[in-house]
């Protein structure tokens, strides 16, 4: 692009010099036939010639000046929005990183109170312990130990969610087959624990999407993990991949659930907020790759589908 | 008796930390800041030292200089240690980085490793 504006700059350049000559030599032509007729020494042929001849060059500089001159403002314009464009997008980054520094510090000033709760339900429990009949007080310093535990882990991936949002999208070609294989290795020891089968599609047997390899791995860990979490005991997580309209579809059955809420925990859950969490972060996922994420299948067993575009 | 001395700007921290220590047989000595820890140190001796690291004042990454220079066992509790300031408390002599909100217990094993190697679980 500023190549090209360079190279018309040139021509332009070069224009205008013809141009000049041109009326230099029609400014000469015009002293030397005056001169002529003057002196009475005037060939009119030699006139009509000269005339037409700097006339014709001078036409056609004017017209390729001109000419040059519009494409070039053109351009000047198109860079200008490029400019304006970029200008907008180091602000957001700007915003980002002030949201994930906010966040950063929020998460420090909320984990300070979490530690004196936490410590304060420790000396209950310890205190308690020496005392007769004290289950009831030990188990309920233990549950605002755990609750202190679990607002902490809710703040670590609020702060990580905001670190993702400040990261620069990358555009690479992904194997999401792959990445499906790994997260689903990566949580075999889970699934086996819970009696959880995960069927998947075969290695390759995806054409590569377009997206940011890190984060579609995570998605792809949390809507497995989800999955299995939710699953029953015995029963198999089906994966299922297509590509359809310029898009891979990726959509994960479970066929017991009862919705698609189901499939990421239910509420009394202990793991139900950070499922719910979780699938915020897929769905934010899917869209900054310009896809979606869609819940479905009521009645019929839930069904999470989520499309990426195909890489070329 | 094990003396530990707790540095925490937080006094509700503070004083529960040094509650907790002491109810398992610990005599807790409570800084509330950096410079307070500094003087302690220099004052008395001490078997271990827990310290914060964001204080107003003298930070917790000096505490932890200072406390390993006096080869007094160090341990840092943060809500704040990303991987670099974890990894420089540690380069400095810091035994462990433990986060806020602490699981007691981690940290009485990681007192009783650094006193009692030999009965460390």
């Amino acid at each position: 692009m500023y190549f090209r504006s360079l190279r018309r700059l040139v021509f332009l350049g070069l224009a205008a010099t013809m141009a000049l000559a041109a009326t230099v030599i029609l400014l000469w032509e015009v002293l030397f036939h005056t001169a002529g007729l003057v002196t009475g020494s005037l060939q009119w042929p030699y006139l009509l010639r000269g005339f037409s001849t700097s006339l014709l060059i001078a036409g056609f500089s004017a017209a390729f000046f001109w000419d040059a001159r519009r494409r070039l403002d053109k351009e000047w314009e198109e860079i200008r929005q490029r400019k304006a464009a970029l200008q907008e997008l180091a602000q957001r980054e700007d915003d980002s990183l002030g949201l994930a520094a906010l966040s950063r510090a929020l998460a420090h000033e909320i984990r300070g109170p979490l530690h004196a709760i936490s410590l304060r339900a420790a000396m209950v429990r310890k205190a308690a312990q020496a005392l007769p009949r004290s289950e009831v007080v030990v188990d309920l310093a233990r549950t605002i130990e755990a609750e202190a535990a679990r607002a902490d882990a809710q703040l670590g991936s609020y702060v990580e969610r905001a670190g993702d949002a400040t990261r620069s999208l990358r555009r690479e070609r992904v194997d999401l087959a792959g990445l499906l294989h790994v997260a689903a290795a990566e949580l075999a020891p889970l699934a086996g624990a819970r009696g959880v089968r995960v069927e998947l599609p075969p290695e390759g047997s995806l054409g590569p999407v377009v997206g940011d390899p890190l984060l579609l791995q995570r998605a792809l860990r949390v809507l497995v993990r989800g999955a299995v979490e939710a699953a029953p005991a015995g029963t198999a997580v089906g994966l299922r991949t297509s590509v359809s309209g310029g898009a891979v579809v990726l959509t994960l059955l479970e066929g017991r659930a009862e919705d698609a809420g189901a499939l990421f925990g239910t509420a009394g859950d202990p793991a139900a907020a950070r499922a719910a969490l979780g699938l915020a972060l897929v769905r934010d996922v899917a869209r900054a790759h310009g896809g979606e994420l869609v819940l479905a299948g009521a009645g019929t067993g839930s069904a999470i589908t989520l499309r990426l575009p195909v890489g070329p | 008796m094990n003396r530990v001395l707790v540095v925490d700007d937080a006094p509700n921290s503070l004083s529960a930390m040094c509650g907790l220590l002491e109810m398992d047989g610990f005599d807790a000595v409570g800084a509330p800041g950096g410079q307070a820890a500094l003087d302690a140190l220099r004052a008395g001796r001490f078997d271990a030292v827990v310290t914060d690291l964001e204080m107003p004042g003298v930070h917790g990454l000096e505490v932890v200089r200072a406390a390993a220079a006096a080869t007094v066992p160090v341990f840092v509790v943060s809500a704040y240690a990303s991987s670099a300031v974890a990894a420089r408390a540690l380069e400095l002599g810091a035994g462990a980085v433990l986060s806020k909100p602490l699981a007691y217990e981690r940290l009485l094993d990681v007192l009783a490793a650094a006193m009692h190697p030999g009965r460390a679980k």
